[in-house]
């Protein structure tokens, strides 16, 4: 018992950490990877001056996110004249909580098993093992749709409580959108789930340790090409960033739904959306690349398919886990990151046309065909 | 009733299919981006940004109007009459002149005990220059040292405008003191 | 430790009811009701039924309760009549209410104290692969209906719209 949760509060942190921990990192990969590509310079200014030395540590502007986080905590903090204070002020806890939520049914790692990482921890582990997942749900993708509906109340609910027009719009386009993008996000999801034939994303990740055709890993992306596009594009819209970003486009609509927000509220917002990259990433990752696998790894070392073996001790195998899974969320997010900045904004109904009248037939004619094959070959 | 713009593209069905297009949108911007990087990595720079007080870019205009410079005569004394010309054409109330008299220099018998330029006020407009009756003041190119993180940093003092950049206009003879007393009462 | 749970999560239920009851502003009583269903979907996941707790959540507050909430945002709430704190429509309500907390007790009273239902034991999960199986073997048909409802709706919402459009 007391080592459950001794385990599970580890994880725990590390969800939590990961995701402030990448957000905070896509915040400076934003900046420095635009500029890079509009061959700028990018945020580099930021230091932290070693004690009692002139040395001033840059880190290639590292620092900008800590940097920003300060200036958030410290701002003033102002509230419009509004008509309903209560809903002004829980309107971004409410849209930045579930999202958080939704990391605790991915999983980061294989199965860890605590008492063979060192012998030391033997004696108080023994021979439990536990999969790394904060919450091993039998209905892992429902989770992650469910949590992402409540998060649509959030940015609703901060347009409609701003009293402010800008903000009115701005919510009210996010809604329509994110209800309009969350079907055919779904139907993609179903595609995939009647083709791993489960909701658990542990057990699709496993699905996706396998080989095709003898050398190519079966990760979804190979599987359901069509579903890993569908659902790039709806999770895009999901998470309101370019070229979906009307909610809040500067142009028109000065900062949409959160124009009135300020300091640290402001903040949850921002922070809400680069949590988001992070959780779509590792949606993307878990669901298409093949999760925290790396070809030929297996719980016991490499098995390459020639023959070859290369046997590995447990902690080796739990680091190269965990350390494939951050790797590749951290590549989707900068795929995203480049979309980002590739792409020009869709007019209104550019956008709604895209949605129900391309998206949502191609997500299920998908289905229509990933079924049809699926009941033939079972 | 949908308007037709006369410049509407004409879109195959390649575009139509909008992604293809996407990716290959992502091809080049991604192609910049790798190139870039390419130069970072090895140590060149991937942009034309220069790091503005550290690097000072090399291609200013020689038009270009910079730090003020105050000419000197040739035994290294302020050439500046102190008439006060360039503190009243200053748009921006920028210079600040305080004048002393040496009546045995005859022929510079006022001269500035303190000339001063704020250039937290300044607009670069060279007015002070085209004003100058002695051309004693001057704008050149540089614009070394400029940022700070004072204010008070950003007054000039007569003793840096002299001195940042040691001017002498030689065409213009100045005769020993002495000399001009010779020749004013023979 | 379960009973715990379950107890604090119903007695939130109760207390976001009352308050969507109690609430004049409509969006503060829509925020209730999103709460209740929270605590709902909490009391389904402490007694182990995960697949229900997740559907209370998608279904009433991903999608109804946004949709709303949507109308609410769209509409002026500063009315006066949202500010009316009693009508006489109370009285007959709280009476209502009376009779149903009455009929609740005796049925309380008179349930045998043992014999819980089987398969309904918290922590036991029921899976979701065992749900699809009996919804799919027994309720198909009912499911079926449903979608007669949502036909419904769509003829609606098209009607709706040549209205709009003609007047």
């Amino acid at each position: 018992m007391i080592q459950d949760l001794v385990v599970y509060l580890a994880y725990m942190g590390y969800a939590i950490g990961f995701m402030l921990g990448i957000a905070t990192l896509f915040t400076w990969v934003e900046r420095k990877q635009s500029a890079i590509m509009a061959d700028r310079i990018g945020a580099n200014r930021c230091y932290i001056r070693i004690p009692f030395t002139n040395v001033k540590l840059v880190a290639w502007g590292l620092f900008h996110g800590i940097a920003d986080g300060a200036k958030m905590l410290l701002k003033e903090n102002f509230t419009p004249l509004t008509y309903d204070r209560f809903c002004f002020n829980l309107a971004p806890f409410l849209a930045a909580a579930p999202v958080l939520l939704v990391f605790s049914v991915i999983p980061f790692g294989g199965t860890l098993t605590p008492g063979q990482l060192l012998p030391q921890l033997h004696d108080f582990f023994g021979d439990r093992s536990y999969a790394m997942q904060v919450a091993s749900l039998d209905a892992g993708i429902l989770v992650v749709l469910s949590f992402s509906g409540i998060g649509i109340l959030g940015t609703m609910l901060a347009g409609w409580s701003s009293n402010n027009k800008f903000s009115m719009l701005g919510a009210a386009r996010a809604a329509s959108q994110m209800i309009s993008y969350e079907v055919s996000m779904g139907l993609a999801l179903i595609s995939l789930v009647v083709t791993y034939g489960t909701l658990d994303l542990n057990t699709m990740v496993q699905w996706q340790s396998g080989l095709l055709f003898g050398a190519l890993p079966a990760w979804g992306i190979f599987t359901q090409p069509l579903a890993f596009i569908l659902f790039l594009t709806a999770a895009i819209a999901e998470n309101k960033r370019v070229p979906f970003d009307l909610p809040e486009c500067e142009s028109e609509l000065v900062a949409g739904y959160f124009t009135e927000y300020s300091a640290m509220k402001m903040g949850l917002f921002m922070l809400s959306e680069f949590i988001e990259i992070v959780v779509v990433s590792a949606l993307l990752v878990t669901m298409f690349l093949g999760g925290y696998n790396l070809p030929y790894l297996t719980d016991s070392g490499f098995i390459f398919p020639a023959g070859a073996t290369w046997a590995l001790p447990h902690l080796a195998v739990v680091l190269l886990q965990v350390g494939t899974f951050l790797v590749k969320v951290v590549l989707a997010g900068c795929f995203q990151i480049l979309i980002r900045w590739s792409l020009p904004r869709f007019r209104y109904d550019q956008l709604m046309n895209f949605g129900w009248k391309f998206l949502m037939p191609l997500a299920a004619l998908n289905l229509v065909v990933t079924a049809c094959v699926r009941w033939w070959t079972i | 009733m949908k308007k037709d713009y006369w410049n509407k593209p004409e879109m195959g069905l390649w575009e139509r299919l909008y992604i293809f297009e996407v990716v290959r949108g992502l091809c080049i911007t991604g192609g910049v981006f790798f190139g870039n990087m390419w130069k970072w990595l090895t140590f060149r720079k991937g942009a034309l940004t220069a790091y503005y007080p550290e690097e000072i870019r090399s291609d200013y205009s020689p038009n270009n109007r910079g730090r003020h410079v105050l000419t000197r005569r040739e035994n290294g004394e302020v050439q500046c009459v102190s008439c006060n010309m360039c503190a009243t054409v200053c748009p921006a109330y920028a210079i600040e002149i305080l004048s002393t008299a040496n009546f045995d220099d005859h022929f510079h018998p006022k001269a500035p005990e303190r000339f001063e330029i704020d250039y937290s006020r300044c607009i670069f407009c060279g007015f002070c220059v085209e004003a100058c009756p002695e051309d004693a003041i001057r704008m050149v190119k540089e614009v070394p040292d400029f940022p700070t993180y004072d204010r008070n940093n950003l007054w000039a003092t007569q003793d840096l405008l002299m001195n940042w950049r040691p001017t002498c206009n030689p065409a213009k003879i100045y005769p020993a003191a002495q000399k001009a007393l010779e020749e004013v009462h023979p | 430790m379960t009973g715990v749970f379950i107890s604090f999560f119903a007695l939130l239920a109760v207390a976001f009811a009352a308050m969507v009851m109690w609430l004049r502003q409509p969006m503060r009583a829509a925020l209730a009701l999103v709460g209740h269903m929270v605590s709902l979907a909490a009391i389904y996941a402490c007694l182990g039924a995960h697949v229900v707790a997740v559907f209370q959540v998608l279904i009433y507050v991903g999608a109804v309760m946004v949709f709303m909430v949507y109308t609410i945002m769209l509409l002026d709430d500063r009315d006066a009549s949202c500010q009316q704190p009693w009508s006489m429509l109370a009285i007959p309500a709280i009476l209502v209410a009376v009779l149903v907390a009455a009929a609740l007790w005796m049925l309380v009273g008179k349930q045998p104290a043992a014999a819980p239902v089987a398969g309904a034991v918290a922590g036991d999960i029921y899976t979701f692969s065992a749900f699809s199986l009996a919804f799919m073997k027994h309720y198909w048909f009912h499911f079926e209906l449903a979608t007669v409802l949502l036909l419904i709706g769509v003829i609606a919402a098209w009607t709706a719209i040549r209205e709009g459009r003609n007047g």
